[in-house]
């Protein structure tokens, strides 16, 4: 959420800003008849402010579902030592009756150890961890997330991911993929695993790299492209901008610049079920350059096709291309 | 509050034979039908527009439309007609911009497959929400969540959470504002499951 440039007077941000304010304001006990009147006008300037102010008050609003459910374990206790009476009745009943409705299990609340999340093909998600690291999964990707020790740890059983780490020296990031591991010293990096190959993006502070049985250890800095595979590791340096762009699948994203076809398919491939073929060599090795959403198989298509000149065809399954 | 007021734009009143869509309408309508399929309007805002400043500005925008069409009809199909208007939008900002980006718009051929798709199905969705009001409230910096359960889980005053907390009634309310804040970008613009709807 960076401040916009645009030249609209007044953001979206400025107004969710003031929107939340009033939000917050009218959650109190405090909140008159005169706050009500002013809230009103505020309302009535302009349809946006009614949508922000709907919006924040509903997901507001949808929090109170939540009473009673559950507060992290640390809040718990404290929330435990308040004196009973404060804890309004209705309310604890109203969220019981809610979980009933939805036959929601306990378990979800309960489950803070090894958590196994995965993606499907094509699909993107964002984990937060209690400690506030943030974990973006790319399309098929598995990751289990869990604690040894004091070692906050996780496995990445196959595909690809973002991790921006808080860093906790006291309790070590500790990545574990194709056998390998690759420790956080501060850190926003890429991990990618593609059958026994292991390739690790470092965008910013530091990364230890230790690899299988210990025979190679590495410390990564900002830029640094590791491609570690069997018992070979090499180094590449990037700069980090253009290691933004290698990431950009990120925003949904996949860029090429003066890439081969038989690439370019081949990423197209991770990320959709319908896959594309590039049939003869002469056009496996055309180069294209282009920014395309991950899922649009066909504006890479039309592509091949309009510029290219090459010969698409959709047989359904496969999308064919050659010369 | 918004409740009790009434259509006050006169420019509804073009079509009489209408039935006027009141303000209590409209928020019961966004709330139940639009603001759950944020994030699928996220998820089309981010991948078809490179500059990912823009976003906050044109999802504003977006529910703008939305909204004023509302006014004289309420769309049958909510998440298609969000889709199409955040579709227009983009056409609209190509066009004023005069940039011509290889992929900047995805096909509207493609995308009117998709949205005829059905979407999720409303319990689904409000079964989805509280899985994701869970990840949502875990989500929030330690201090703003425990600003938030103090008022919204155990039911504090203002005072009593500065007390608690140790900190001042106003910073309190700056906790509990941007907590409302990160509520909602989560509840509602999170992909997670829905993220197949498109």
């Amino acid at each position: 959420m960076s401040g916009p440039n645009t030249t609209r007077p007044v953001g979206a941000q400025e107004i969710t800003d003031q929107a939340a304010d009033w939000v917050e304001r009218k959650m109190h006990s405090t909140w008159s008849t005169a706050d009500d009147a002013a809230l009103e006008s505020w309302l009535a300037e302009a349809p946006s402010h009614r949508i922000a102010f709907w919006r924040l008050e509903g997901a507001w609003g949808e929090t109170s579902r939540l009473a009673a459910l559950r507060s992290p374990p640390s809040l718990r206790s404290r929330a435990m030592s308040v004196p009973r009476n404060r804890l309004p009745v209705s309310k604890s009943l109203a969220v019981a009756a809610v979980i009933v409705a939805f036959g929601f299990a306990a378990s979800g609340y309960l489950a803070a150890r090894d958590v196994t999340y995965s993606t499907g093909i094509g699909e993107r998600k964002t984990l937060t961890l209690a400690d506030g690291s943030r974990i973006e999964l790319n399309t098929s990707t598995v990751l289990r997330a869990g604690r040894s020790g004091n070692t906050r740890k996780v496995w990445l059983d196959k595909g690809e991911a973002y991790f921006r780490v808080k860093h906790d020296a006291a309790h070590p990031f500790e990545v574990v993929a194709a056998d390998q591991r690759i420790t956080d010293l501060g850190t926003e990096f890429n991990v990618r695993t593609d059958g026994g190959r292991l390739r690790i993006a470092v965008v910013q502070g530091r990364v230890r790299f230790d690899g299988k049985n210990g025979n190679a250890h590495a410390e990564l800095l900002p830029g640094d492209v590791a491609v570690a595979e069997a018992s070979k590791l090499s180094l590449t340096r990037v700069p980090v901008p253009e290691l933004a762009t290698r990431l950009s699948w990120r925003s949904g994203k996949l860029m090429f610049h003066h890439t081969p076809l038989a690439q370019v398919a081949a990423e197209f491939n991770r990320y959709n079920s319908q896959k594309v073929i590039v049939s003869d060599e002469q056009a496996r090795t055309l180069t294209i350059n282009g920014t395309f959403a991950t899922n649009d198989v066909h504006a890479f298509a039309r592509i091949a096709q309009s510029v290219l000149g090459l010969r698409v065809e959709d047989q359904g399954q496969e999308i064919v291309i050659s010369h | 509050m918004a409740d009790k007021a009434g259509p006050h734009g006169d420019g509804t009143s073009l079509r009489d034979t209408d039935p006027c869509v009141t303000e209590s309408d409209l928020r019961a309508w966004f709330l139940r039908e639009v603001f759950p399929y944020e994030g699928v309007l996220m998820q089309f805002l981010h991948q078809n527009w490179r500059n990912q400043g823009d976003i906050a500005d044109l999802r504003q925008e977006v529910y703008v439309r939305v909204y004023e069409a509302a006014q004289k009809q309420i769309p049958e199909h909510a998440k298609t007609f969000l889709l199409r208007t955040a579709h227009n939008l983009l056409v609209d900002r190509v066009r004023r911009e005069q940039i011509v980006p290889i992929a900047a718009v995805a096909d509207l051929d493609a995308l009117g497959v998709a949205m005829d798709a059905p979407g999720p199905e409303r319990s689904a969705i409000a079964k989805d929400m509280l899985r994701r009001l869970q990840t949502a409230l875990d989500r929030l910096p330690p201090r703003c969540r425990e600003a938030v359960v103090l008022k919204q889980i155990d039911g504090l005053s203002r005072g009593e959470i500065a007390e608690r907390m140790g900190i001042s009634q106003d910073a309190v309310s700056q906790y509990l504002s941007k907590g409302v804040t990160a509520l909602a970008e989560d509840l509602y613009g999170d992909l997670s499951d829905l993220r197949r709807g498109l």
